[in-house]
C-alpha cells in the first residue's frame, strides 16, 4: 500500500535516498531495488536536488515531490492520496496527475481525496462524497452528473438575455460574453424547445446541452449541507 | 523480525553518526584527558621538587659507597668541593656533602640551599657510623670476640601482617564506597541523557503525519520496539567503547613504572572496585536504563505535540531525580540497609540504584539480587507488550489537554 498523507510527513534530517529507501523497505522492496529506481523518479518528478542531500535543504514543493515518490516508488496495489495536489503548481500537478494515471495503468486502485472536483472528474472512474460521514454521493463521474438532470446548456446566439429569460422552461441565462451564454433548464425536456427557438432552423455555432459539473453538483451539496 | 531489523538499524545508525552522541561519546573521554593532563603537570611540577641533586666530595670511599645508595640523588660529575661551590651558585645542585677525616674522626659537612634529603641523610650517617666504628675498634684495641660483645644489638621484630590485613580491610571498604559512588553517578547521569534522547526521538514524530505513513507500512509494536531497540543498542556501544577505552588505557598505563608501582600497591582497591561494576551490578544498571528508555518513550508518545519534545521526558526525569537523592541519603546516612531501602530494592527502576548498594555493603546476598533482578526484567517485558499495543493510539492522539487527560483520550480511541 502506498500512502500519501495531506502535510509532509519525511524525517528531515534524512538523506533523500535514505528517506525514500527506508519507506520502501518498509514496504517490503530490497534496498538495492529501490537504489536502482530512485534517479530516474527524480528525474521523472523534475525534483531539484541530489541524492545525498537533506530534505530539510528541499523546498517544499520538492518535499512534497520526495513524498510523493516514497508513497509510489515501492509499486503498490493500492494508493491513497490525501490532497494530493495541495500545494502544487499547475505543472507539478500535471506530472502528478501523469503518475497517477501511470500507476492505475499498472493496475493499482488509487482511492485520493480532494476539494478540487476538477482534478476528481479529470481523474476518478468513481466517486464517492461524504458528509458528515455519510455517503451522499456514490457511482461513476458520468452517473453521478446525470442523475442531476442535463440542464445546462451552453449557446452562442445573437439573442439578448432578456429573450432567452423568456422562453419556456429557462430557470437562469449567465452572459459568458461575446454572444455566449450558460442556460439553466427547470427540467432538460425543454432542451429540443430551446435549440428550436435559438437556431430559428439555422446553423448555430454552440449549442451544448450537458449535465451539471461535478464541481457545480460539490456546491450544491456542500450548500446543503450548510443550509 | 524483517522489519523490526529495518527500524533498528536505520534509527541505530542515524543516533551513531549523530553530532550529538558523538559529541557525547567524546566528552567524558576529553573531560578524563584533561584531567589525567592537570595531574600530569601537577606531578610534573612535584617531580621537580623531588628531583634533588647533591654533590659530594673528600672522601672517596664515603663517596663511593653513597653513590652506589642514592646514585639518583648524587651528581657525580662534581669532583671538587670549588666545583660543587659554583654548581651550588648557579643552583644546578641543591648542595654539596664535604666528608673528611682529621685525627681518626670522620667530619661531615654539608652546605646547601635547602636542607639534605632525608633519605641521603641517612644513607650518609649509616655509611660514616660503619666507617667510624671500624676506625674506633681499631684504635681501641679490642679482641674480635669484645668487638662482637660491642656489636650486639637489641632484638627488633616487625610483624606487619595485621597491617597488611588491615590496609585491605580499608582498601576495600574505599573501593565499595567509591564503586557505590560510581555506579550511581553512571546510574543517574546515563539514566537522564539516554531517557531524554528517547523520549524526545519519539515526540519528534507526534503530531506529524509520519506515523500515519509508518503505521500503513509496519505494525506500531514491531516500530516501537524497533526504535527503542535502537537506543538500548546506542546506549550498549556506548559503555561497550569505554569499557574498551578503560582497558586498553590501563594496560598502556601499566607499562609505565609510576602507575605499574600504582596498580601494584593499590590492587585490592582496584581488583575490588572492578569487581564490584562488572559483576551482577553492571546488570542493574543496564536493566535500569532500559526500564528508563521504555518509559521515556510512553513519555515521548504522551507529548501534546512536537514542540514539547525537548521537555516530554520531565515526569520520568524527575522520578530519576527523586531515586538519586533517595539512594545518596541511604548512602550517606549509612541506612542503606533501612526498611525503605530493603522495599525499594525490589521496585523496578529504584532497585536499579538500592540494589547495587545493598549487594556491595553486604546488605543483601547474590540470590535477593537475582530475584530483584527477574522483578525488573519482567516489568520491562510487562510494559513493552503492553504498550507496544497502544502506542498507535498515543501517537496518532493528538489531544493537547493535560498529561492525564492525554492518556484518557489516547485511551478512549481504542
Amino acid at each position: 500500500m502506498g500512502y500519501l498523507p495531506e502535510e509532509r510527513s519525511l524525517f528531515e534530517d534524512l538523506t533523500i535516498e535514505n528517506q525514500i529507501t527506508y519507506f520502501a523497505e518498509l514496504k517490503g522492496r530490497d534496498k538495492n531495488w529501490v537504489k536502482e529506481r530512485i534517479n530516474s523518479w527524480l528525474q521523472r518528478f523534475e525534483v531539484k536536488g541530489e541524492t545525498k542531500d537533506k530534505i530539510k535543504s528541499l523546498s517544499k514543493g520538492n518535499q512534497q515531490k520526495v513524498q510523493l515518490i516514497c508513497t509510489l516508488i515501492h509499486e503498490p496495489k493500492l494508493v491513497i492520496l490525501d490532497e494530493p495536489f495541495s500545494g502544487l503548481d499547475p505543472v507539478n500537478a500535471d506530472l502528478l496527475k501523469k503518475e497517477i494515471i501511470r500507476t492505475k495503468e499498472n493496475g493499482a486502485a488509487i482511492i485520493f481525496s480532494s476539494h478540487d472536483m476538477n482534478n476528481v472528474e479529470e481523474l476518478c472512474d468513481h466517486v464517492v462524497m461524504l458528509r458528515n460521514g455519510n455517503v451522499v454521493l456514490n457511482g461513476s463521474v458520468d452517473e453521478i452528473r446525470n442523475q442531476f438532470g442535463k440542464k445546462h446548456v451552453f449557446v452562442t446566439t445573437d439573442m439578448s438575455v432578456n429573450e432567452l429569460a423568456a422562453l419556456d422552461g429557462v430557470s437562469e441565462v449567465v452572459d459568458r460574453g461575446h454572444n455566449r451564454y450558460k442556460i439553466t433548464l427547470s427540467d432538460e425536456e425543454y432542451g429540443k424547445a430551446l435549440f428550436k427557438a435559438v437556431s430559428r432552423g439555422e446553423y448555430i455555432e454552440e449549442f451544448s446541452q450537458q449535465p451539471p459539473t461535478l464541481d457545480e453538483i460539490f456546491r450544491e451539496k456542500a450548500v446543503a449541507n450548510h443550509a | 523480525m524483517h522489519k523490526f531489523n529495518i527500524v533498528f538499524m536505520r534509527n541505530y545508525l542515524l543516533h551513531l553518526k549523530s553530532k550529538s552522541f558523538i559529541a557525547l561519546l567524546i566528552t567524558p573521554i576529553i573531560s578524563v584527558l584533561i584531567s589525567a593532563g592537570i595531574g600530569v603537570l601537577v606531578a610534573g611540577s612535584t617531580n621537580n621538587f623531588d628531583n634533588y641533586q647533591v654533590a659530594i666530595v673528600g672522601d672517596s670511599s664515603v663517596k663511593s659507597e653513597l653513590v652506589s645508595k642514592d646514585k639518583d640523588s648524587i651528581d657525580t660529575s662534581i669532583k671538587s668541593e670549588s666545583t660543587a661551590k659554583k654548581e651550588l651558585k648557579k643552583d644546578n645542585i641543591d648542595g654539596y656533602i664535604k666528608v673528611s677525616k682529621e685525627n681518626n674522626q670522620y667530619k661531615v659537612n654539608f652546605v646547601g640551599s635547602s636542607s639534605l634529603d632525608s633519605d641521603v641523610k641517612t644513607d650518609l650517617l649509616a655509611i660514616v657510623n660503619q666507617k667510624q666504628s671500624e676506625i674506633n675498634v681499631k684504635n681501641s684495641n679490642v679482641t674480635n670476640e669484645q668487638y662482637k660483645q660491642l656489636s650486639v644489638k637489641p632484638a627488633f621484630k616487625s610483624s606487619i601482617t595485621d597491617k597488611e590485613k588491615k590496609q585491605k580491610t580499608e582498601q576495600t571498604s574505599s573501593a565499595n564506597t567509591a564503586s557505590i559512588y560510581v555506579l550511581m553517578f553512571i546510574s543517574y547521569f546515563f539514566t537522564i541523557i539516554y531517557a531524554s534522547i528517547m523520549s524526545t526521538t519519539i515526540a519528534k514524530e507526534k503530531g506529524t503525519k509520519i506515523s500515519e505513513v509508518i503505521f500503513s507500512s509496519v505494525s506500531p509494536s514491531t516500530y516501537f520496539s524497533g526504535k527503542v531497540g535502537a537506543v538500548i543498542a546506542l546506549m550498549a556501544t556506548q559503555m561497550v567503547i569505554y569499557t574498551g577505552v578503560g582497558v586498553v588505557a590501563y594496560f598502556i598505563l601499566n607499562m609505565d613504572p609510576f602507575f605499574n608501582s600504582l596498580f601494584t600497591s593499590q590492587h585490592v582497591l582496584i581488583s575490588t572496585f572492578v569487581g564490584n561494576i562488572f559483576s551482577i551490578n553492571i546488570l542493574f544498571i543496564f536493566i535500569g536504563f532500559v526500564i528508563s528508555i521504555v518509559l521515556a518513550a510512553i513519555c515521548g508518545s504522551l507529548s501534546a505535540n512536537v514542540e514539547g519534545a525537548s521537555k516530554s521526558a520531565q515526569p520520568l526525569v524527575f522520578l530519576i531525580l527523586f531515586i538519586f537523592v533517595l539512594s545518596f541519603n541511604f548512602v550517606n546516612n549509612g541506612s542503606s540497609d533501612s526498611i525503605f531501602s530493603q522495599v525499594g530494592s525490589y521496585i523496578p527502576l529504584f532497585s536499579s540504584f538500592l540494589m547495587p548498594i545493598r549487594l556491595i555493603n553486604h546488605n543483601a546476598n547474590l540470590f535477593e539480587g537475582i530475584i530483584s533482578l527477574l522483578i525488573a526484567i519482567f516489568f520491562i517485558a510487562f510494559v513493552t507488550y503492553k504498550f507496544s499495543n497502544v502506542y498507535k493510539l498515543f501517537m496518532l492522539n493528538s489531544e493537547e489537554g493535560s498529561f492525564f487527560k492525554r492518556i484518557k483520550s489516547a485511551l478512549n480511541n481504542k
